[in-house]
């Protein structure tokens, strides 16, 4: 009996390390799947809510509203505090409305871009985050409220925690932290019907909300003539082409499946050294890169920590194998 | 010998009612309540003796209450500096007033550079470094005054010890404004239309990207509107 004690402690151990490791690999599947529900709802469910953004020292009450109508996808985001700017998408049309300036209109370059991304990028988000599913339930709007918490694995990128609806998996709360917990940014839901009467005149522009329409040229698929050295892990081009922009302006997108950062580059006359705009959880940064003796300007924007964007300012490089 | 007696007793009174005056002066400029009359009259009459005693009021003040920005320097003169002080205000307030005649209707946004900044800063602290002076020494000229009688050391002339208390110069003002680490960057503006453009451009596309419907665009309506 004494000669089996040790085989039995180490059994033991065993099995705890092996109740752990499934019970992590429980939590993240469930939290990947709560994620995935999530990212479903905002494109099968109906609503009309009322939710507080706050950011910094900023807030701004928004109203939502979504539906599917005759098999077409309408949504609209409306804000109520300030400007009154209007956000309005119609299957794959965005329309910003800005009240006295102009009426944008652009239409996505690769369709069918929401559609694409009901999913979530599971093996990106396990790469850069630990997930772990609250074992209590909350209180948001009302609602009960499970939350999922995404913790960073590394300082490039920022954490986050969701709570969402019980019952249909839609988001009424969302936290955007720094990795010491620090709070940057706040998504919270005040009311929400998910029964509401929505029309299609609901989601067209007035005719007072602006003044003239001005219509942005058609962004092209252009070929992406830059890459990056390094990139934080989980990180990848969304886009396999650059997007073309007005002016002679490259856009690329990179994103770890929670979070995004917008590159832009076009030509310059003039050399800039780097310089940093910190909005919150924003961050953008601004430099020229000499290129065979052609000077480009670059500019990244991302909800991403100041270093992140430093860094991947300077792994930009020209493509080798374009031709 | 009674004319020279009575020339001598004039030369005396004479200089006893220049001498009230001057203090009187003085007084007003240590209370804050000088005119310019009173500082024109004060500059005139800059004998090494009044001088040493403005001196002897500011190096009391400096040790009164430690004020990095009112310390006063090893070269030049007190008196000297506030008369070079005074000019360099007319001319600044000459050159406004130009300008101002000239009727700028329009002033183009001019881009924050962390240098330029520090500069300019630096040169408004010039500028009203000897009103700090001034200032400094009136609101506790009541207290300097009896201070005085018990510390005839500091007002010594060619004190060594007060010209020490004088080197004291912190440049805490500059390094406020501008953290040395910071000094190699710029920091970008956002009334910078491209810079809005592009904020908007990827608030649009992180909609599509982290599935979170079109709430990420919520910072959309945060980005200053100006095209």
């Amino acid at each position: 009996m004494k000669v089996n004690l040790p085989l039995r402690i180490f059994c033991l151990l065993l099995c705890c390390i092996g109740a752990n490791v499934v019970k992590a690999d429980t939590s993240e599947a469930e939290a990947l799947n709560l994620l995935r529900n999530m990212t479903q709802s905002f494109s099968t469910l109906s609503y009309d809510g009322v939710f507080v953004h706050s950011e910094a020292l900023n807030m701004n009450s928004m109203r939502i509203r979504h539906d599917l109508m005759a098999g077409v996808e309408y949504e609209s985001l409306e804000d109520l505090d300030g400007d009154k700017v209007e956000v309005l998408r119609i299957q794959d049309n965005v329309i910003s409305v800005y009240p006295n300036a102009l009426l944008t209109n652009r239409r996505t370059p690769l369709p069918p871009m929401f559609n694409r991304f009901k999913n979530v990028e599971s093996e990106r988000l396990l790469k850069g985050y630990d997930m772990i599913v609250e074992p209590k339930t909350s209180r948001i709007a009302g609602r009960d409220a499970v939350s999922v918490r995404l913790v960073p694995r590394d300082n490039y990128r920022y954490g986050h925690q969701f709570w969402l609806d019980k019952d249909n998996h839609f988001l009424l709360k969302h936290d955007m932290m720094k990795t010491d917990g620090q709070l940057l940014e706040r998504i919270q839901f005040t009311s929400v019907n998910f029964d509401p009467d929505l029309k299609q005149e609901d989601f067209v522009p007035k005719k007072d909300s602006y003044s003239e329409p001005v219509l942005d040229a058609q962004p092209r698929r252009v070929k992406n003539l830059w890459q990056f050295d390094w990139l934080p892990d989980g990180f990848a081009l969304v886009w396999p082409e650059a997007r073309s922009l007005d002016e002679g302006t490259s856009m690329l997108l990179l994103s770890d499946g929670m979070t995004s950062v917008s590159v832009f580059v076009e030509p310059t006359m003039k050399a800039k050294k780097l310089s940093i705009l910190d909005m919150g959880a924003t961050i953008a940064g601004e430099r020229s890169i000499n290129v065979n003796e052609h000077l480009y300007l670059l500019t990244m924007v991302g909800e991403v920590p100041e270093p992140t964007i430093e860094r991947l300012m300077m792994a930009i490089v020209p493509r080798v194998d374009h031709d | 010998m009674a004319e020279l007696n009575d020339r001598f007793t004039d030369q005396q009174d004479d200089e006893k009612r220049r001498a009230p005056n001057s203090l009187l002066s003085f007084s007003a400029m240590l209370d804050g309540e000088a005119t310019e009359q009173d500082i024109e009259q004060l500059l005139q009459m800059d004998s090494a003796e009044l001088a040493t005693q403005a001196e002897g009021f500011h190096l009391i003040q400096q040790v009164m209450h430690k004020e990095a920005d009112m310390s006063v320097g090893l070269e030049g003169h007190f008196m000297e500096r506030v008369r070079a002080g005074i000019d360099a205000e007319d001319d600044a307030d000459l050159n406004v007033n130009n300008m101002d005649s000239k009727v700028l209707n329009f002033t183009a946004p001019v881009k924050v550079d962390s240098t330029f900044d520090i500069e300019t800063n630096a040169t408004h602290a010039k500028r009203t470094d000897w009103r700090m002076m001034l200032s400094g020494m009136a609101v506790a000229a009541s207290v300097t005054f009896v201070i005085m009688v018990g510390s005839n050391q500091l007002l010594a002339p060619n004190s060594s010890s007060a010209h020490l208390l004088a080197e004291v110069r912190l440049p805490a003002q500059q390094n406020a404004l501008a953290p040395l680490d910071k000094l190699d960057r710029d920091v970008l503006q956002i009334d910078d239309v491209r810079l809005q453009h592009y904020l908007r451009q990827h608030a649009e596309q992180a909609a599509m990207t982290v599935g979170q419907g079109m709430i990420p665009m919520a910072r959309v309506v945060s980005y200053p509107i100006k095209e």
